[in-house]
């Protein structure tokens, strides 16, 4: 049985098709990085395995240990295990951090054992004074991706996905979500993550690159795509297709 | 009855309760012109005959807690108050339909010099209170009022004497506990000169009442240099049609903060008005509300600046859901003897659902040009991708909207007492469960 597999799935946003036949099996432990130009679909395709209510599946399935996610509501794929951090989170005005943290750790602990929050706050290199912070209000951008790595931490997550957790961070935030990202790794938990940078990849070294480009993954390889893709572009290794 | 039988009922009822005669006056003249004026749309309607009768009616006789009925006490521990520790914190005094019936800390706080009475006794043993009772709430102001001062029957006065602050809050609960009855009772607080103090007020109806009208009636003195908060949470279940009237006046460099949390009810309609009679006196108005069902809740503060440099604010938040009606009438009234003063009116109002209604209409009255007025109004409805983001984390929907919407609540119930907030959230939680 695999963990998580994506079987030619197709989806469409308001009538438009935006994923256009993607298949994907992750391992546990395994990396998968997606990287390719803007407005390659992405982040839909993130948003489709999520469940977001705008993204129609036309076509496909999504399997999660085996089960067929792909009409389940977006919370029920998470309690199942499948979490994401977003590129853009939205700010949530009066509910606190701690607040949150704490339900989301009660919420996805495995067994009896509860996650410890103040250790996951200080690996994400969280102050205290974050508990009583409104969620995203106010925060930098390096601030709202270690937030999102330290929420995902916290949900034991089974299946990660992690959209752009790099872009726009100092070096000190991309080292937490490195770190992150090994972390799961080491506990099993298969990760997909979306990127446009090699800075981030040569941290957690993925095991299988690919291309995403109009809806469609078009090549997949390992890390010398990514270097090809540095010197050469996105065009070289599209129009090899 | 005809208006010389009622006027002789109320006259009887005040003479049985052996009350001085300025107040069987007040009551008879109340009454009079309860009768010539016209209901308004937004009153409920009145059967002055039940509301006698359950005025009047055999009220329990309870001395302690523990005689209460088992459901009453439920509540009560839901709202802390039982607790042995909360006992030692808080203050309490509990109304029981309109009679006082128990009053915990009582001695403690009289030994600071603090007077706690029910007001029936209060009006019957004090002179000074004639300076007081009434004077801030004026039968002429419009047919609830005059009919609260009527028929008024029980509540709490608390007089506080000069520089004392006490860290605590107050409590004073009030609940229906018997069917059809018109709660009337009536709460005096006075602050003495440098003084701070916290009140509460819990309102709620461990019973299901089939019909209620709650009239009662709240007046807040804030002397020189003092601090009040005043805080008012009604969760009545029910039929009840919540129609509170209350006022306050701050004087010299004092601040009055009066905050109404309205859960409960089938309608609410309320104006709390403020008086900021001395230079730098501040007050604030502030609502929150949670409005489901075909719940209708009503008005808004009335700030009146009679000082210079005069501050205020009406804050108004309310969160809608199903067929739920909220219209506010917020209104800020600078006379010529207030220059320099600043007023500031905001109403947040959250539509959870499409068929929820929400209408704001902010007055700003000024008769001198040297003051600083505004207002802001924001509607909005939940974002779908607050929603999605927090179902993305294992929420579903009722539980992500219960977050979102205490989170919407959070600036006004963070000063609150713990037991309050534990309370309103459970409230908000189960409110959207029922989504």
């Amino acid at each position: 049985m695999k963990l998580f597999e994506v079987k030619n799935l197709r989806a469409v946003v308001e009538n438009r098709e935006v994923i256009k036949g993607v298949s994907l099996s992750v391992a546990p432990g395994e990396i998968h990085a997606i990287m390719g130009p803007n407005g390659s679909g992405k982040t839909s395709f993130v948003l489709t395995l999520l469940g977001h209510p705008n993204y129609k599946v036309i076509k496909g399935k999504i399997y999660l240990e085996g089960e067929d996610i792909t009409e389940l509501p977006p919370y029920e794929r998470s309690r199942r295990g499948l979490l994401a951090t977003f590129q853009n989170p939205p700010e949530i005005d009066g509910v606190r951090v701690g607040h949150l943290l704490s339900l989301i750790s009660e919420k996805h602990k495995r067994g009896e054992q509860n996650l410890d929050l103040t250790k996951v706050m200080e690996k994400s290199r969280l102050g205290t004074n974050f508990y009583s912070r409104s969620v995203n209000v106010g925060f930098s951008g390096g601030e709202r991706k270690r937030f999102e790595i330290a929420r995902l931490l916290l949900s034991n997550p089974k299946v990660a996905i992690l959209d752009e957790p790099d872009s726009g961070v100092d070096v000190d935030s991309l080292y937490v979500i490195v770190n992150g990202i090994r972390e799961l790794r080491s506990n099993g938990t298969g990760i997909v993550v979306i990127t446009h940078y090699r800075r981030v990849l040569k941290g957690i070294n993925p095991d299988v690159v690919h291309i995403l480009y109009d809806g469609k993954i078009v090549t997949s390889g390992d890390c010398e795509l990514v270097k090809k893709i540095e010197t050469k572009g996105y065009g070289a290794v599209i129009k090899n297709v | 009855m005809s208006e010389t039988s009622l006027l002789r009922w109320i006259e009887d009822f005040s003479r049985n309760r052996k009350e001085p005669s300025w107040m069987t006056r007040l009551r008879k003249a109340a009454l009079s012109e309860f009768l010539k004026m016209k209901p308004e749309s937004k009153d409920p309607e009145i059967d002055l005959e039940a509301l006698i009768a359950s005025i009047t009616e055999e009220k329990p006789q309870i001395s302690s807690l523990e005689e209460l009925p088992k459901e009453v006490l439920e509540q009560l521990e839901r709202l802390g108050i039982s607790r042995e520790e909360q006992s030692i914190i808080t203050g309490a005094t509990v109304n029981l339909d309109n009679t006082l019936v128990y009053s915990n800390l009582k001695d403690m706080l009289r030994k600071q010099g603090v007077l706690i009475e029910s007001t029936d006794d209060a009006v019957r043993k004090y002179d000074w209170m004639r300076d007081y009772m009434f004077r801030l709430l004026d039968y002429r102001m419009n047919r609830i009022v005059a009919l609260h001062i009527a028929f008024w029957s029980g509540g709490v006065t608390a007089r506080f004497p000069k520089d004392i602050k006490i860290l605590y809050p107050i409590n004073a609960f009030f609940l229906i506990i018997s069917e059809g009855i018109g709660q009337t009772e009536h709460t005096l607080v006075i602050a003495d000169e440098n003084s701070e103090i916290h009140f509460t007020e819990g309102c709620t109806a461990p019973v299901l009442a089939k019909y209620s009208v709650h009239l009662g009636g709240t007046e807040v003195y804030v002397m020189k240099n003092s601090k009040v908060r005043l805080t008012s949470l009604q969760n009545w279940h029910g039929n009840v049609h919540h129609r509170p009237v209350k006022a306050s006046v701050v004087y010299k460099n004092a601040s009055v903060d009066m905050v109404s949390i309205n859960l409960g009810s089938t309608t609410v309609y309320s104006r709390p008005k403020i008086y900021l009679r001395g230079k730098n006196a501040n007050g604030i108005s502030q609502t929150i509300s949670f409005i489901d069902k075909t719940r209708y809740v009503g008005g808004g503060g009335i700030i009146i600046h009679q000082a210079p440099y005069t501050t205020s604010e009406i804050l108004n938040r309310a969160v809608l859901k199903d067929k739920g009606v909220e219209e506010f009438h917020g209104r800020i009234n600078v006379e010529k003897s207030a220059p320099k003063s600043k007023a500031h009116m905001a109403c947040n109002s959250y539509l959870i659902s499409p068929t929820a209604k929400s209408l704001t209409v902010p007055e700003l009255y000024t008769e001198i040009d040297d003051v600083a007025l505004s207002h802001e109004a924001v509607v909005g409805r939940v974002g779908e991708e607050q929603l999605f983001y927090l179902e993305s984390m294992g929420f579903d929907e009722n539980e992500s909207l219960a977050l979102i919407v205490n989170g919407f609540f959070e600036p006004i119930l963070k000063d609150l007492p713990f037991e309050y907030v534990v309370e309103i959230r459970k409230i908000i939680d189960l409110a959207m469960k029922g989504a």
